[in-house]
């Protein structure tokens, strides 16, 4: 009898919550993989009586074919900064009426000023993340004393000379940018003296360079494969912590800089919610304890000065304002990306 | 001779009727298959290849400019240096896969179906992992360098990882089952008392094995030659994962065309499509030698 009453009461509940489900709105978000904390998810749906959904992409092209191609609509999405003008150009995206962020203060001018090169006036986009890439290297194999410059021109260093130990990113932007900006250029000049300027240095780097690859360095570096590597700081960093031999460094002449942001899509159908779960990510509490869920840095600046000091005083995550003056955000060029794309196969080719 | 009048059966001719219908029936499962999942992908990269690329996308727009810069030998190097790796790893594979097909054809029943599980046993492992484990036993403080050094052999660790000969030990581990299984099956089928015949007129065992077992296992050589040869040219996760950015393979070029932004849809379709022309013209020449050789020996 019991058992049956026990049933009775299941099924009654599954009942009541289902049909409870039918009048709870939903809100369709498509996320980087593992790049926002569940439970602020479950807050959120707790305070708003909602219920969020989350797919998730594992890089900006997918989530790009995904949403011109799926009838699947999506309300919240999180692309990088050239793709947030690449949707915008599509007119995908919805443009934000920030009367309605109550939070959008906490965001730092100096970031927001960043993300004009992609998004001019912060019409499309709220900031997320934001992270720099520098160089890892192996301490046991890589003395001080070769990295004391810390400028990039490292990379050209007779001590790394038929050693087959220096790998860089498989990005034509993150490696043309590092020689444009070695060279005292912006990472988005195209101009011919530019990338004159810029083929000639890698040409130098290439003799030192075992492979491009964005992956392998991650346990290159740490099996003495590789000695020295650019990389991202947020990956250096969570290396840095399971590997005592292992020193990262942002390049003295300044860096590139990535920025993830949220945009409203412009054919979503709930508006409203979408506004109240980008505030709600604002919030400096909420907005800290993503940012240390995900070890990336924030935007928020009212959270990262709650956030722990051993994260936010790590000039490695948050620099200087005086370094961030020398990043360049990697801005969406259009057909002169074929430059950039030209000196990259050459150096390739060779 | 007698001549025989053939009276059609109208009830055999139903019979013939519903075979042939049962046939097609039974192989048209296959066919939509192939269909579907070959044929029709791979028309969508001929029409691509004569397409004009766009940044983000492509441009149904005809062009000629893959094909052009193809054959302007702009990616000449990479189809060189992939050939001759191709070439190296299925001569290793070869000769190192003819010992071991030899022997197991040879070894009692019990013994050969254990060997052949061993020989089978890799794939149950997926490529990357097994590509993965290679870059922990060959990297610089990898394994193998650990157990040189402790046994005083060298003194400084070797140097493999991310060099050609790399490349080449994980192609020769990964495509010698190709080798050695279709090898196995051409020589388990000899007639080994043809070896005591050319002995019995005076062969000694190496000229018997190269007048007698070598050209009766020349099909298997053919076969697995091919099956190592040709994955082996396109390899991508290999050389991408072990290799060096200096030797650079078609299989990365091709790759890195559909990847990188701008995307050149047109370039990596053309470059697919001209590699498998020389596979194809390389393969039909071959076969048509072997195939002469045959006839001429027959005769």
């Amino acid at each position: 009898m019991k058992k049956i009453m026990l049933i009775l009461v299941a099924v009654l509940a599954m009942l009541m919550l289902t049909s409870c489900g039918k009048d709870q709105r939903v809100l369709y978000v498509f996320n980087w993989t593992d790049y926002i904390d569940p439970g602020l998810i479950e807050r959120f749906e707790e305070e708003n009586n909602c219920k969020v959904k989350l797919s998730t992409y594992d890089s900006n092209e997918n989530m790009l074919i995904k949403i011109k191609s799926s009838r699947e609509s999506f309300d919240l999405v999180f692309p990088s900064g050239d793709h947030v003008t690449i949707m915008s150009q599509s007119e995908l995206l919805e443009p934000l009426d920030k009367t309605k962020l109550l939070n959008y203060p906490n965001l730092d001018p100096a970031l927001l000023q960043k993300a004009e090169t992609f998004d001019p006036g912060n019409k499309y986009s709220i900031p997320y993340f934001w992270g720099l890439t520098g160089m890892i290297y192996n301490k046991s194999f890589v003395n001080e004393e070769i990295i004391t410059s810390r400028s990039w021109n490292i990379l050209a260093n007779d001590f790394f000379k038929t050693k087959n130990k220096v790998t860089m990113l498989d990005d034509a932007r993150e490696v043309v940018g590092a020689a444009l900006i070695y060279s005292g250029y912006d990472l988005n000049d195209t101009s011919e003296a530019a990338i004159a300027k810029a083929r000639e240095v890698l040409s130098v780097w290439d003799q030192n360079i075992t492979q491009f690859d964005s992956d392998s360095y991650k346990n290159e570096v740490q099996d003495g494969t590789s000695w020295l590597a650019q990389a991202y700081n947020g990956d250096a960093l969570q290396l840095m912590e399971q590997n005592q031999d292992l020193g990262f460094f942002l390049p003295a002449e300044g860096t590139s800089l990535w920025m993830d942001n949220v945009v409203i899509l412009k054919s979503s159908k709930n508006k409203d919610l979408a506004y109240k779960f980008i505030d709600f990510l604002l919030d400096a509490e909420n907005a800290k304890v993503n940012s240390e869920y995900t070890q990336y840095a924030t935007p928020n600046k009212a959270a990262s000065e709650m956030i722990s000091t051993e994260l936010s005083g790590n000039p490695l995550i948050y620099p200087s304002q005086e370094y961030l003056d020398k990043c360049y955000m990697i801005k969406f060029l259009g057909e002169d990306i074929k430059k950039i794309d030209s000196v990259y196969e050459s150096i390739k080719m060779q | 001779m007698k001549h025989y009048v053939y009276i059609q059966n109208p009830l055999e001719v139903a019979e013939r009727k519903r075979k042939n219908l049962q046939s097609w029936i039974l192989t048209a499962p296959a066919m939509i298959w192939l269909l579907l999942f070959f044929l029709i992908p791979y028309l969508i990269v001929i029409i691509y290849s004569f397409l004009t690329p766009d940044i983000y996308d492509i441009k149904f727009e005809f062009s000629l400019d893959a094909y052009r810069q193809v054959f302007s030998g702009a990616y000449l190097q990479p189809f060189l240096i992939s050939f001759r790796m191709a070439f190296i790893t299925t001569i290793a594979c070869l000769i190192l896969g003819y010992p071991v097909a030899y022997f197991i054809a040879r070894a009692k029943e019990k013994t050969r179906n254990t060997l052949l599980v061993f020989i089978i046993i890799p794939f149950w492992t997926n490529l990357i992992i097994r590509i993965f484990s290679w870059r922990i036993f060959l990297a610089y403080n990898g394994v193998l360098n650990d157990i040189l050094m402790n046994l005083h052999l060298i003194q400084q660790p070797l140097e493999i990882m991310r060099t050609d000969l790399a490349v080449a030990l994980v192609m020769v581990y990964v495509y010698l089952p190709y080798m050695i299984l279709p090898l196995y099956s051409v020589i388990e089928k000899i007639d080994f008392t043809l070896l005591n015949a050319a002995m019995d007129l005076g062969a000694n065992e190496i000229k018997a094995f190269f007048k007698v077992t070598l050209p009766l296992s020349i099909s298997g050589i053919f076969a697995g030659g091919i099956l190592v040869f040709i994955p082996a040219l396109g390899a991508y996760l290999i050389t991408q994962l072990v290799g060096n950015q200096k030797s650079l393979y078609i299989g990365q070029v091709i790759t890195y065309k559909i990847k990188n932004i701008p995307r050149n849809w047109p370039m990596a379709s053309a470059l697919s499509l001209v590699l498998l022309m020389i596979v194809t013209i390389l393969l039909v020449a071959s076969y048509l030698i072997f195939m002469h050789r045959r006839r001429r020996k027959v005769a």
